[in-house]
């Protein structure tokens, strides 16, 4: 699949809206025609094979069909939180048709240098949308941190030939800027306050270029990566995302369970107990943690358009859905992500990962059934939009067909057998 | 031909330190000049002269596009908004003010830079040469600088000192299609000063310290 007609359509439509929707007033809820344009350009890309341009570009991050499933299965999703959210202004639609470009090429291109500059770029752009959306000592921070830590990816780039980084101090040097990054990004502990403070300031479309465009690239990408480093690299990575991840996923749902009745909370929480989990199992190159954090990521992908949003009246049915397929009570597809998860730590580093994981799957379970109870009692006297419903539905929907299918689900969208 | 060691590591220092303590609304332009012109020069010794003109156009580019950028905008529509240069949160009063703090945390970067170079291989560069030494010091000189931003001028100028000092440090490693790797870092210059004078155009004049909240 090529990169080019995906992330010029995000490029260019979302340049479009950002110049023509703000003179149509009452016709901006037609942003969700960028995502919509993008994900119909993957869709007619989308082919078997591997990535023509990453074939054929030196290094790693050789992609193929599992990324440019990946760019559809993102651009549906913020098709649909940009149905569900509160219109948007200019700026938000234009930081998204370029998040939406930078994520689909990074996950096409061969060259760690540029994939890495494709997230300091986003990072950069979202950082500075936050602040100008919402001046404040957490959303500066936002801009700090997810910027520093997609630089460090950057300076991960010179050392990665992967094949010739088997010098000890470079390959742990790539090692350790690639596993900070990473961590930066995902917001794993100590770096991760950004994504909990900001998400208390700043939801729905303005959260999800980051929840939804880059953070899903660089998770399969990190994985591809991670797997191509060189032994050295490779233990640097598990020993300082291991740990990370555990702590992070721990104090996640820790802070979950206090969250009391501040239901804006609690969404956050629960997506940095499973990126915790996910960095966890991108300490190891065992297939089946791998297949758990995609899981993860494709239910997260399914319900983080309607959870990152307020809660509003009219979508409690649908909300109490999305809370139920985050359970991670079989069959919904958190049970599957977590389970394969468990399941290759246990593989790649014996029983002691469970003395966190498990708590931690029981703690979801407990915050995810109390999000439900909560959203099942809030007044739903007033009626949504045909299609706002629709969107609303849809995504719980979607994420219990990958609970049910998730093998169906990860051959078809992300080509993995 | 002998490489120049100690005269390639005094650009680099010097251009470290221009992007460390440059302020206000042109920051970006002349932290972005500067850590060209501090970095071209090992570029030119290790990898050949089109990449160190590549380093130098695209710095001239972006501290071109910068001021063009902000005279666009101010004739667009003055709105209500976080001018790039007004600090977003308001700092206490304090002993050493955030130009000290960006001075002492880019002196930690030195001895991180020199370990670097003089340690760690980096394509077909020997590690004796140290020539990394200016990449890696203007690359952690802009880090720094988004560590301890406070307004968005500051996040721009460390992204561009970023960009540029990757892109130096990928021609240095001399890897296949170096060029357009190294230019998809570079334009990260030109690109936060678009961004940050597209702001300052727009926003100028907002004087006041935005918000002093969490």
């Amino acid at each position: 699949m090529s990169v080019l007609p995906v992330a010029l359509t995000w490029g260019v439509s979302g340049l479009l809206a950002a110049l023509l929707l703000p003179r149509l007033r009452h016709r901006r809820r037609l942003a969700a025609l960028v995502p919509l344009a993008a994900a119909v350009a993957a869709l007619l890309t989308l082919g078997g094979g591997a990535d023509l341009d990453a074939v054929a570009a030196p290094g790693g991050l050789l992609l193929g069909r599992a990324g440019g499933g990946l760019a559809l299965l993102c651009a549906l999703s913020m098709t649909v939180c940009l149905v569900l959210s509160p219109p948007p202004d200019s700026g938000e639609i234009l930081v998204i048709g370029v998040c939406g470009a930078l994520s689909t090429v990074a996950l096409a291109t061969g060259s760690p240098l540029v994939w890495a500059v494709c997230f300091v770029a986003g990072m950069t752009l979202l950082g500075v949308r936050w602040v100008a959306a919402a001046p404040a000592r957490a959303t500066l921070a936002a801009a700090r941190v997810g910027t520093l830590g997609a630089s460090v990816l950057v300076a991960a780039g010179p050392f990665l030939p992967v094949d010739a980084a088997t010098v000890l101090p470079r390959a742990h040097l790539a090692g350790g800027l690639l596993a900070g990054g990473v961590a930066a990004g995902f917001g794993l502990v100590p770096v991760g306050g950004w994504v909990t403070a900001g998400a208390r300031l700043v939801r729905g479309a303005a959260l999800a270029p980051w929840a939804l465009l880059l953070l899903p690239a660089l998770l399969l990408t990190s994985q591809t990566l991670q797997n191509a480093l060189p032994t050295g690299g490779r233990s640097t990575v598990g020993f300082i995302l291991l740990p990370v991840g555990a702590l992070s996923s721990g104090w996640a749902a820790l802070q979950g369970m206090s969250v009391g009745r501040r239901d804006r909370d609690r969404y956050p929480r629960v997506l940095l107990a499973d990126l915790g989990l996910v960095a966890m199992a991108l300490a190891t190159p065992e297939p089946g943690a791998r297949v758990g954090s995609l899981l993860l990521m494709l239910t997260h992908l399914c319900v983080g358009p309607l959870l990152l949003q307020e809660a509003s009246p009219g979508l409690a049915g649908p909300r109490r859905l999305a809370w139920l397929a985050l359970s991670g009570v079989p069959p919904t597809p958190a049970f599957w992500g977590r389970f394969a998860t468990m399941a290759g730590l246990v593989a790649g580093f014996g029983g002691a990962p469970l003395i966190v994981t498990i708590p931690v799957a029981g703690a979801l379970i407990l915050i995810t059934l109390r999000a439900a109870a909560a959203a099942g009692s809030t007044a739903d006297a007033a009626r949504a939009g045909v299609a706002t419903r629709a969107a609303a539905w849809m995504a719980p929907v979607a994420a219990l067909a990958v609970g049910l299918l998730p093998d169906w689900t990860l051959r078809a969208f992300l080509g993995l057998s | 031909m002998q490489v120049n060691e100690p005269l390639l590591a005094g650009l680099g220092f010097i251009a470290a330190v221009v992007v460390t303590l440059v302020d206000g609304r042109n920051a970006v332009s002349y932290a972005s000049i500067a850590a060209g012109l501090g970095v071209a020069p090992s570029v030119g010794e290790i990898y050949g002269a089109d990449g160190a003109l590549l380093l130098i156009a695209v710095a001239l580019l972006a501290a071109l596009i910068g001021p063009l950028s902000r005279a666009l905008s101010r004739r667009v529509s003055w709105m209500a908004g976080v001018d790039p240069v007004v600090p977003v949160v308001a700092g206490r009063e304090a002993l050493f003010g955030p130009r000290s703090i960006r001075v002492a945390a880019g002196a930690a970067v030195l001895p991180a830079a020199s370990w670097v170079s003089f340690n760690v291989p980096l394509g077909s560069a020997s590690t004796v040469t140290g020539v990394l030494f200016a990449a890696a010091l203007v690359w952690g000189c802009g880090a720094m600088r988004l560590l301890t931003a406070r307004t968005l001028v500051d996040v721009a100028s460390g992204v561009a000192a970023v960009g540029l000092g990757a892109a130096a440090a990928w021609l240095i490693a001399g890897g296949v299609e170096a060029l357009a790797g190294a230019m998809a870092a570079a334009s990260l210059a030109p690109g936060v000063a678009i961004t940050a004078g597209w702001l300052g155009g727009r926003h100028a004049g907002v004087g006041a310290v935005a918000r002093t909240t969490t």
